[in-house]
């Protein structure tokens, strides 16, 4: 095992092809970006506006992400190489190796801890199936913060092990909409009890603006991407113990933030390799999207960005890949998309369900369903691999596995 | 030594015609060179102060408002985006006596037309100053870099007046060692901050929206801002 963990983040944003075009206001006499300024720790704000390339990580988060065991497993996976008889070799970075199952972890331990050193003593948050949730109910327990997490409750209610998780980790959990917050209330009072990411997120910023917690951001923004790049950092340095240059790089995207995390240190050293980020044909933004400036959140809270998008107003198909059911690509990726350094591709939710049932009976990890887009993606260019006679190193990013959502395999037949 | 340069942006028109022409003359001594904002279509990167000042400085034209600052300043720097600019309101900048114009969304939304535009200013008798933020990339510094031959205008937050917390001294480092030229760099900074970006290689300061605001309200108290802003500058 390598023992490498990274002591800086990587900002891709000095080294992208195009500039990237900044937040923007949306309103003449209402600023998104000074809400910002009051809601998130002063410190993550000025990493998100001071583009540096290279940022120190602090002692205490490189200890912390040492404690919740990175670095993440880079492995091979031999028997998917073998049942495919492919000439390419199959390697994934494990980030569902992490206490709470994936990636998010990366990113909440840096802002709980800014959060912390700023003097807060609670944190609040949105979270639709119960990953990024879970990240920062663990995160603020490590560093001895309360949590406050306002659950969806459609899946309040149908993942109660997600929502156990956090509260062992010490979280307060609230099913949104809730009678807390006058967003909640609204909700409630016209009926619209199943609740919606957009609401919980609007009662996660009123319940910070009204009793001083700081707001923690899942993904999308900037430094979020930044936090992430622990990940491709780690791999870029355990391929090369192997001996190992790779040569396409796959990860599934939600907002991109395990796909930025993964892929941009390694496109930084690696600028033309064969990089692809893997949507759901469900939620076609890759092949529908038009790259505008858009509100990043259906409450519209934060400012306009600019990004490939479906629209704010578009509504997801009810997906079981929950963390992919969003409308807009982060504004770094939406510029690498747009370049044609990173391609796009869009698998469906059963071509997905296959994959991930295939590599969990090869190789015993259950990828989280997302994750099993990219495992989709994985095994057909593998295939065009065999079919073209290519030796080729396929590395991609199993960002979270899928043992508390176990019927998202069961329940589809 | 050379002192530190003091530009101070007013948009053209406001408060009113004659408060906008009577204040600017009596700054003209004290700052080095004006930034005179034109009234855009859509504001696009301009914080609510200055979209505010555009809507109280309504009623002239586009061009009304460009030949308005007409003699007001030995140096002044027309500030327009390229979505509003037409080709002989170029001409009317030169005739107007502006030496230069800025424009902020050029890198940002036009990157592939920098050359051509840079091109377009420079045939019109007018310089390049060339607006760069913390987010525009290594090789855009770069080449901005080569065609400003006024200034490269460093505009620190990406929303005039929010006052995000920003790393001044690194942004400012980070472009300074890109960039041999002339370096301004402006956008909500506050006393503290421009002391820092010009410790870290900055050559001046601009500084708008606080000024706009107080010149709404009252444009003694905008004069002392202006002077009070000198001794800072000067100080470093």
């Amino acid at each position: 095992m390598v023992e490498f963990i990274p002591k800086r983040w990587f900002n891709i944003i000095p080294k992208l092809p195009k500039p990237l075009p900044p937040p923007r206001d949306p309103e003449i006499d209402r600023s998104s970006i000074e809400i910002l300024n009051r809601i998130l720790p002063e410190e993550v704000l000025k990493h998100q506006f001071t583009v540096e390339e290279y940022v120190d990580i602090p002692s205490e988060v490189v200890d912390a992400y040492r404690a919740f065991g990175r670095p993440t497993p880079l492995l091979r996976a031999t028997k998917l190489e073998e049942r495919l008889s492919t000439p390419a070799r199959i390697y994934f970075k494990f980030e569902g190796a992490l206490p709470t199952g994936s990636h998010k972890l990366n990113a909440a331990i840096p802002q709980t801890y800014y959060a912390l050193k700023e003097g807060n003593s609670e944190v609040v948050t949105e979270t639709g199936a119960g990953q990024w949730g879970a990240a920062v109910a663990l995160s603020s327990s490590y560093f001895g913060l309360r949590s406050v997490v306002f659950m969806v409750r459609s899946s309040y209610m149908q993942k109660p092990q997600r929502r156990q998780l956090m509260e062992l980790y010490g979280s307060t959990v609230n099913p949104s909409p809730s009678d807390l917050t006058k967003v909640g209330m609204r909700e409630l009072k016209e009926g619209n009890v199943s609740g919606s990411l957009a609401t919980a997120m609007g009662e996660a910023v009123e319940y910070a603006l009204d009793r001083g917690a700081k707001y923690m951001v899942g993904s999308v923004l900037d430094v979020v991407l930044m936090y992430q790049s622990v990940i491709g950092q780690e791999t870029i340095k355990q391929l090369e113990v192997l001996d190992v240059e790779p040569d396409v790089l796959v990860g599934c995207v939600g907002g991109g933030s395990n796909f930025a995390g993964f892929t941009y240190p390694i496109i930084n050293s690696f600028p033309d390799k064969e990089y692809v980020a893997v949507g759901a044909s469900e939620i076609p933004k890759f092949s529908m999207g038009v790259y505008r400036y858009d509100y990043p959140d259906s409450a519209r809270i934060l400012p306009l960005l600019k990004m490939i998008t479906l629209g704010v107003d578009y509504r997801p198909p009810p997906i079981y890949s929950g963390g992919l059911r969003y409308h807009g690509v982060a504004p770094s990726l939406s510029v690498l998309i747009t370049e044609g350094v990173v391609k796009a591709a869009e698998v469906d939710e059963r071509e997905a369900i296959e994959a991930g049932r295939m590599f969990a009976r090869l190789q015993g990890i259950v990828p989280a369903l997302e994750s099993a887009h990219a495992v989709a993606y994985v095994i057909k260019r593998a295939l065009e691999a065999k079919e073209k006679n290519e030796r080729i190193n396929i590395v991609f990013n199993l960002s979270g596995h899928g043992l508390l959502e176990l019927n998202n395999y069961t329940e589809v037949t | 030594m050379m002192l530190s340069e003091l530009i101070v942006y007013l948009t053209a028109g406001h408060p009113n015609k004659e408060e906008f022409l009577k204040f600017a003359r009596e700054i003209s001594r004290t700052v080095d060179a004006m930034e005179i904002g034109i009234r855009p279509r859509i504001a696009k990167y301009d914080g609510p102060v200055i979209r505010r000042s555009y809507l109280v400085a309504g009623g002239y034209t586009r061009k009304e408002l460009i030949a308005m600052a007409s003699g007001l300043s030995s140096y002044m720097v027309a500030l327009t985006y390229l979505d509003d600019l037409i080709d002989d309101e170029l001409r009317l900048m030169k005739s107007s006596g502006y030496s230069a114009v800025l424009i902020p969304d050029l890198l940002i939304d036009y990157p592939e037309r920098l050359a051509e535009t840079a091109q377009l200013v420079s045939s019109s008798g007018l310089k390049n100053a060339l607006f760069v933020t913390p987010f525009t990339p290594d090789s855009y510094i770069d080449a901005a870099s080569r065609l400003a031959d006024a200034f490269l205008y460093l505009g620190i937050r990406p929303s005039t007046g929010i006052p995000t917390p920003v790393d001044v001294g690194k942004v400012v480092k980070r472009i300074r060692e890109r960039h041999r030229g002339k370096l301004v760099v402006g956008f909500g900074l506050n006393e503290s901050e421009i002391k820092v970006a010009l410790s870290s290689g900055a050559d001046g300061i601009a500084v708008g929206s606080s000024i706009v605001s107080a010149l709404e309200k009252d444009r003694e108290k905008a004069l002392e801002l202006v002077k009070r802003l000198r001794e800072v500058v000067d100080s470093v």
